[in-house]
């Protein structure tokens, strides 16, 4: 019973690359603001079909917290805290991460569906934390 | 101290020589009571903060500051001094019970006491004044007061001296009986302390050395993934840490209650065996969306959580044999004729059964937890609350007041005041758990977050009403079948008749079969420990060799 | 306890371990359709030229400042420039250009009565997006 169940998550990373987060690189909190690509946050196109989204996640906000791409794209998500831990939660996709002082979090995600995702901070962060989202809209 | 306590105290001497003293009766007396006092407090917070997802604010209900006070207050007082306190009591109690001797010194188990109750009573203060509203995880780099750390501390250390006592007892006792097997009841529970000995070493590491001096300034920046990774090294074993001693309960104590026998000595050694060794070294299952540690350490985690779930399937058959041979000596007939011949009027016996069943959701929601990339569905949302409540809420929180049931009025020597008000309590508990975690778990599914004040939230998305409404309600039965329990204590200790007959501790004698039956490796415990720490490096150093160097980056930030 | 009786509870009992089971085998819900007019956090909308300091404020503010009058973790913008604004020590200050900026800047140098001293500072943000702030936060008349 365990054996099949170590089988079908072996297929998920696999067959359907479902991938958890890993390391990819490190950045001080007190630097984010100023370090590349996080001086710069925002969504940017890097390959037809292929967008960047650079996201900062402070006390209580993603900076920026709406992003915009096109149905059938795939988005590569990199976050990094500026202050404590935050989550990074969109629902009803495979992103859900730990924004962690000190770690970048990159994760990827390819949007087919046209829709409203609700992006949420799930990590408690402080007296806002339940005021900490965002969305990814996808047209 | 009632005479008839007295009385029974001296007639335990009479049977068991010099076994109960009272200077050790008292400290776990006292850590009873304290164990009580936490549950109330923190049952009390977490009744309001369900209800705060039904729009009552937390804050006006409760006089707090915010929900996060209140969920703070919450996970401290339960999870750390109402379990530590249960695992004190009981590991004491069974210990002296098994060598039939005291407990090698009464000054640690009385330390023991005093450090419970300075770290509650520190933690109580410092959480009530809002200094460390930062969860009972304390993530950094938020930043509490010093004083709370220092509380953890004194927690954890009134755990150690136990430990010590029990080694210490068990050599004493082992150099009178050089060749006889140990007690199973001692055994289990020097087994348990020695798992949470090694375990408590990743937040004992975690906190002296690195987090403490961080918030009283010696440091100034600390490295929050490292100390992560220390507190989930002991965050997992915690859980077996608490649901050891509920264990306890269900292989000596059930099969006696319901009349039955324990089915093996040696399956029940090396359940416990298992635990001791595949505890600790699961921790990266709560860090698989962590970034700083690298895919292939989260998934070697993956297959020794698997593993761990094997001595609770073990346990899931012992204690079904033990229940169907006490059913069926009670004339049940049947396939499931002995299900009802259970003494299900038995208030610790009805607590406990219930528990039993609710825990199979709970084990279930667990696997699900630990899967890789499932976990990537519920990690931080409601459905690891609606998990753990299943769990540590249930399984161990109503065996413990299964367990008082007959404890109480054991070691206070007064009759259980109102045992159908005690039915009905675990009746109310395992009904409304069920309701809440329902909730919990599917407004999880729906992608609400944990540890939230849904309440007050900007978003919403359309389920979670729902949800909202089922843990409000079941939470509220929680509460309420949490007043019942209270009322029956304190109508036991100061408004129920003396007891009249003098018993023993309900202790399962012979299984069915018996310690010469089962391997005489499983006694050695020091081999085991060894393997143990062989195990946690196995499993710890490449994660922390591949995370090293550290990043000692974060300055405190206060967040409320 | 009867047997009817035990028998009635066990089977209700069992009915709800299948309720709760029932809760893991949920049938996700689909993404809603994008709103064309929804108020996200980010919509830039009337009132300043440019909308860059309602989008700031969208981003970063919006979390504890309202606009529309309505408590919140901080105090609410509406009407707030210009007006006097009770400190946690007695005295007033006119919410001034000044006292806007401080308050980003330095925000725990003056707390507003009756809220608590949590706002953190904003480093990141610079002199001219302060600016745009200003001139948003002029046109939230009381």
């Amino acid at each position: 019973m365990l054996l099949s169940g170590l089988g079908a998550i072996l297929v998920s990373v696999v067959g359907a690359g479902t991938m958890l987060p890993t390391p990819a690189g490190r950045v001080p909190p007190e630097e984010v603001r100023q370090t590349p690509p996080f001086d710069n946050p925002g969504v940017r196109e890097i390959e037809p079909g292929k967008y960047e989204a650079v996201i900062v996640a402070q006390i209580w906000a993603f900076v920026p917290n709406e992003i915009r791409v096109p149905a059938g794209s795939e988005v590569t998500f990199k976050v990094a805290s500026a202050d404590v831990v935050h989550g990074f939660f969109i629902e009803n996709t495979q992103v859900n991460a730990m924004i962690i002082p000190g770690q970048i979090t990159e994760v990827k995600q390819t949007f087919d569906e046209p829709g409203e995702y609700l992006l949420i901070c799930h990590e408690y962060c402080g007296i806002g934390h339940h005021n900490m989202w965002g969305r990814v809209v996808v047209e | 101290m009632s005479s008839i306590a007295t009385t029974q105290a001296a007639a335990i001497e009479r049977d068991t020589p010099s076994a109960y003293v009272s200077e050790q009766l008292w400290p776990i007396r006292g850590q009873l009571i304290l164990m009580l006092v936490a549950l109330a407090i923190g049952g009390w917070m977490g009744v309001a903060q369900a209800l705060e997802r039904i729009g009552i604010s937390l804050e006006t209900l409760t006089g707090l500051e915010s929900y996060y006070q209140g969920l703070s207050i919450h996970g401290v007082t339960l999870a750390l001094v109402f379990t530590f306190a249960f695992g004190n009591v009981i590991a004491a109690l069974i210990s002296i019970r098994g060598y039939q001797r005291p407990l090698a010194s009464t000054m640690l188990l009385q330390g023991s006491f005093w450090f419970l109750a300075a770290g509650l009573g520190l933690g109580a203060i410092i959480l009530l004044m809002n200094e460390a509203t930062v969860l009972f995880t304390f993530y950094t780099p938020m930043e509490a007061n010093p004083l709370f750390y220092l509380a953890a501390v004194f927690l954890v250390v009134s755990t150690w001296l136990l430990l010590a006592n029990l080694v210490m007892t068990y050599r004493r006792w082992r150099a009178d009986n050089p060749t006889e097997r140990i007690p199973l009841p001692s055994f289990l529970a020097l087994t348990t302390y020695i798992m949470w000995g090694l375990a408590s070493l990743g937040l004992a590491v975690e906190v002296l050395f690195f987090v403490l001096p961080w918030s009283l300034g010696i440091v100034d920046h600390t490295d929050p993934q490292l100390n992560r990774i220390l507190f989930w090294f002991s965050g997992h074993a915690i859980v077996y840490f608490w649901l050891l001693p509920a264990y306890i309960s269900w292989y000596m104590f059930i099969p006696r209650q319901v009349g039955g026998r324990l089915f093996s000595d040696g399956l029940t050694r090396l359940t416990f065996i298992l635990f001791l060794l595949f505890s600790i070294p699961t921790g990266l299952h709560h860090q698989y969306t962590d970034p700083g540690i690298s895919a292939a350490m989260k998934a070697i985690h993956l297959v020794l959580t698997f593993v761990i779930f094997f001595p609770s399937l073990i346990t899931a058959f012992s204690v079904m044999a033990a229940l169907e041979n006490g059913g069926r000596k009670a004339g049940g007939k049947g396939l499931f004729g002995w299900i009802f011949a259970l003494p299900w009027s038995n208030p610790s016996v009805n607590a406990q059964l219930l528990s039993m069943l609710v825990f199979t959701l709970g084990g279930a929601t667990g696997l699900i937890n630990a899967s890789y990339t499932v976990n990537l569905v519920v990690h931080n949302t409601a459905f690891v609350p609606g998990h753990f409540h299943l769990t540590v809420g249930t399984a161990v929180a109503l065996t413990i007041i299964g367990v008082c049931y007959w404890l109480v009025p054991f070691l206070s020597g007064k009759k259980l005041f109102q045992p159908r008000l005690a039915l009905i309590q675990g009746w109310l508990w395992a009904i409304g758990v069920l309701i809440f975690a329902r909730g919990q778990i599917s407004g999880g599914l729906e992608a609400m977050p944990r540890r939230t004040a849904i309440g007050e939230a900007a978003y919403e998305l359309p389920g979670w009403d729902l949800s909202n409404a089922l843990t409000a309600i079941g939470g509220s039965m929680m509460g309420i079948s949490g007043a019942l329990f209270f009322i029956v204590m304190i109508g036991t200790l100061f408004f129920s008749k003396e007891r009249t007959e003098v018993t023993d501790l309900p202790l399962t004698d012979k299984p069915l079969h018996g310690p010469q039956e089962s391997w005489e490796i499983l006694d050695r415990v020091g081999l085991w420990t060894m393997v143990a720490v062989v195990l946690i490096i196995f499993a710890y150093l490449p994660t922390l060799i591949s995370y090293l160097p550290a990043a000692f980056d974060s300055p405190a930030v206060k967040v409320w | 306890m009867s047997r009817q009786l035990l028998a009635v509870l066990l089977a209700g009992f069992a009915l709800l371990l299948v309720f709760g089971y029932s809760a893991l085998i949920m049938p996700s819900s689909d993404p809603r359709p994008v709103p064309t007019d929804t108020p996200g956090p980010a919509a830039p909308g009337p009132g300043d030229d440019d909308g860059a300091g309602r989008a700031i404020w969208e981003a970063q503010c919006a979390s504890c400042h309202t606009i529309d009058g309505t408590t919140g973790i901080g105090p609410t913008w509406q009407g707030l420039f210009g007006s006097e604004v009770p400190l946690d020590d007695g005295s007033t200050v006119v919410a001034d250009e000044e006292y806007i900026i401080e308050s980003i800047r330095e925000p725990n140098a003056k707390v507003h009565e009756g809220y608590q001293p949590i706002m953190p500072a904003f480093p990141q943000l610079t002199d001219e997006e302060i600016d745009s702030l200003i001139q948003f936060i002029q046109t939230l008349d009381g």
